[in-house]
């Protein structure tokens, strides 16, 4: 039997002493460690909220982005060139242009001037007219030949040049209608059926989507036939030049560029849309940006708070169990007092009776940091997210935390017990044997 | 006088006062002489409050004189140190109380070697513990909790935890006072073998039957016979 063993046994003696010990250390250890797990998972989950809110943002900027190319694609006429008399104002208010040029126009811009910054270039020629065979409703009727192939997009092209692979805006074949879906819808009609317009008989190819714009009240055929039809052959009325511009602010060169060929054509330019574009873009952004501050924010001070709570916490559960281990190893001293006297009269030294103290404050440290450390790490876990708290443990488990604790808990359970077991080990043997 | 080699301890004028805080002072011993010789077995005898106890701490380097000495073995035992002191009561002096101050959470084995802390026994120490177990009669209850001991029983752990270091002087204050006649004379028979194999045993007792042709009377701190 060594000194350890001793006091192993005198453990086992008197277990509502080492036990009350025990718990009070494991408590304060238990709020020691549970503070930095807790401020980790605090900060992991902050670093997880933020990093799904960026994924989600980015996500709606994607999809906001590729409703804007949708949306520029089928009403995107970035530029409308129009005839050198056309009454800019009177085209705002009657919705079709009214002046016509000369078809060949287009192939000047398209194939001619080849300008590398118009994509799409789509020959249109609009006119109002009533359809006779529906009961005189008003449309307004749109011809085109389809997208005039430039021989700068040739690796969009097919083999011959003469025709797109895939145009953004397919042509109409002859023989062939889509109407908007107002109209269908008003007049009951349906993809697939046969119809007659001006006189000649038709396929109605396509009901074309809702699309809030005159679009919808419009009728698509091949341009060659509608000339012939409204007796304006080699005329048109419109030049689209689509998705041809990413930037609001070369516009303008566009515009030089076009002049160079065309010098006496109008254009509109539909700027305000790309301007809206990326107003949108800034907002989205701008909107995000202010939508994770506040989060970080909040996070901040919430992280501020606990670390303020950890902060006074753990002094004050250290100290308090300092306090109670004191007063029990006080009151360990005072019940033993017998049996120390007899140890120094046996002829035991000073100093082991005070290591029969300290020994035991140890194994109450050691013990108390080990539960106190793994009850507070987990306690932390599932405080702040219960469902990743068995995955997260380990990863959040610090091991260099637990050798502190196994330090720190000792070391104060040694300076707790240091006063009572100096008085043990001056215990006077001759009094204690006289007052048996 | 006496050989020197063969004395064990000499108390020469031994003086101890009370001074209770308060109170006045008591005169406990006054001018005390004693030698004690291998293989003596002194009884002292002596009413309560005459100071036995007292004697029987002075002389076990366990209480400072007011006065006096206390030569054991040829040293002044109250020159040394209070650590010196410790560790020569380990290595030389056996006791043995009336209360048997026994540790509560020991068995009996681990009380007898108690002395070996805190190092532990060696081979040697734990041999003898388990011989002086086999002479007190004390084999079946080895393993028994100080508690559950019968009060004889008890007295003869005390016993064997004071002879485990061969000490050469036993002091005894009143070893029989809790016992039976057949425990006290089984206690009694021990020392009386441990003076014939050479030590000293100094007896403190109020007990008059113990008294013989040898002992010694105290009285008001004197010794009056
Ligand atoms: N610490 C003390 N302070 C004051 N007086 C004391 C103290 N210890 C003992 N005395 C007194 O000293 C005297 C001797 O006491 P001591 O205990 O030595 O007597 P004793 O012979 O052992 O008595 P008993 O047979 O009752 O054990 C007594 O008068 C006692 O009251
Ligand atoms: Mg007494």
């Amino acid at each position: 039997m060594n000194l350890l063993t001793y006091v192993r046994k005198e453990i086992s003696f008197r277990k509502f002493n080492f036990v009350a010990g025990l718990i009070s250390i494991s408590l304060a250890m238990t709020v020691w460690s549970a503070a930095p797990s807790l401020l980790r998972a605090l900060r992991k989950q902050t670093e997880t909220l933020l990093l799904e809110r960026e994924k989600a943002t980015k996500r709606e900027m994607l999809k906001l982005e590729d409703d804007y190319r949708i949306i520029m694609r089928d009403l995107g006429h970035n530029l409308m060139i129009l005839a050198p008399d056309e009454d800019l104002v009177r085209l705002q208010r009657e919705g079709v242009p009214l002046q016509t040029m000369p078809q060949d126009y287009a192939s000047r811009l398209a194939v001619t001037g080849d300008i590398k910054s118009l994509n799409h270039i789509l020959p249109v020629l609009q006119q109002k007219v009533n359809w006779p065979e529906q009961g005189g409703a008003e449309i307004i009727l749109c011809g085109t030949p389809g997208q005039i192939p430039t021989p700068h997009r040739k690796r969009h092209l097919t083999e011959d040049g003469l025709a797109y692979l895939s145009p953004i805006v397919p042509g109409i074949p002859p023989g062939q209608l889509k109407i908007g879906s107002s109209l269908a819808e008003k007049l009951n009609l349906k993809a697939g059926q046969r119809l007659r317009l001006l006189g000649e008989e038709f396929v109605l190819a396509e009901v074309l989507p809702p699309e809030g714009s005159r679009q919808d009240v419009s009728v698509w055929c091949h341009l060659d036939w509608m000339q012939k039809a409204l007796h304006k052959e080699g005329q048109i009325s419109i030049i689209l030049a689509l998705q041809c511009i990413c930037h609001a602010d070369s516009l303008q060169q566009v515009s030089k560029d076009i002049k160079k060929w065309l010098p006496d054509v109008k254009i509109e330019e539909f700027s305000s849309m790309v301007k809206a574009r990326l107003l949108a873009r800034k907002r989205a952004a701008e909107a995000h940006q202010t939508a994770m501050r506040e989060l970080k924010e909040h996070r901040e001070k919430l992280f501020r708070q606990q670390k303020r709570f950890a902060g006074f916490a753990a002094p004050a559960a250290m100290l308090a169990a300092g306090l109670w281990i004191f007063f029990l190893f006080l009151n360990n001293v005072r019940e033993r007092r017998q049996e120390m006297g007899v140890l120094r009269a046996l002829g035991m030294s000073e100093n082991n009776m005070l290591m029969i103290f300290l020994w035991k404050s140890v194994l109450i440290g050691i013990l108390g940091a080990a539960l106190g450390f793994f009850l507070g790490h987990s306690l932390a876990l599932v405080g702040v997210e219960p469902d990743s708290a068995l995955k997260q443990w380990y990863e959040l488990l610090r091991w260099r935390e637990l050798l502190l604790a196994l330090i720190a808990a000792p070391a104060l359970c040694i300076l707790a017990a240091w006063l009572p077991a100096r008085q043990a080990g001056r215990i006077d043997p001759a009094v204690m044997l006289m007052d048996a | 006088m006496t050989n020197n080699a063969e004395t064990i301890l000499r108390l020469s004028a031994l003086s101890k006062t009370y001074t209770p805080a308060g109170r006045a002072p008591v005169e406990a011993l006054s001018a005390v002489d004693l030698e004690l010789r291998r293989g003596d077995m002194q009884v002292i005898t002596g009413p309560s409050g005459s100071g036995k106890s007292t004697l029987l701490l002075c002389a076990g380097a366990l209480m400072r004189p007011s006065s006096g000495q206390v030569i054991m073995q040829g040293s002044d035992l109250y020159e040394l140190g209070s650590e010196e002191r410790a560790e020569w009561r380990a290595k030389h002096i056996g006791f043995v109380f009336q209360q048997f101050h026994l540790i509560p959470f020991l068995d009996i084995s681990d009380n007898i070697l108690v002395a070996t802390l805190p190092g532990g026994a060696s081979t040697e120490q734990r041999q003898r513990a388990e011989m002086l177990i086999e002479r007190f009669g004390l084999v079946e209850r080895r393993g028994n909790p100080v508690a559950e001991l019968s009060v004889g029983e008890r007295q003869r752990v005390a016993l064997a935890r004071a002879l485990l270091m061969q000490p050469a002087l036993l002091l005894a204050d009143e070893p029989t006072g809790n016992l039976d006649e057949d425990n006290a004379a089984i206690v009694l028979q021990a020392m009386r073998d441990f003076s014939e194999q050479g030590g000293a045993v100094l007896l403190v007792t109020h007990n008059k039957q113990l008294e013989n042709p040898r002992s010694k009377r105290l009285h008001k701190g004197h010794f009056v016979k």
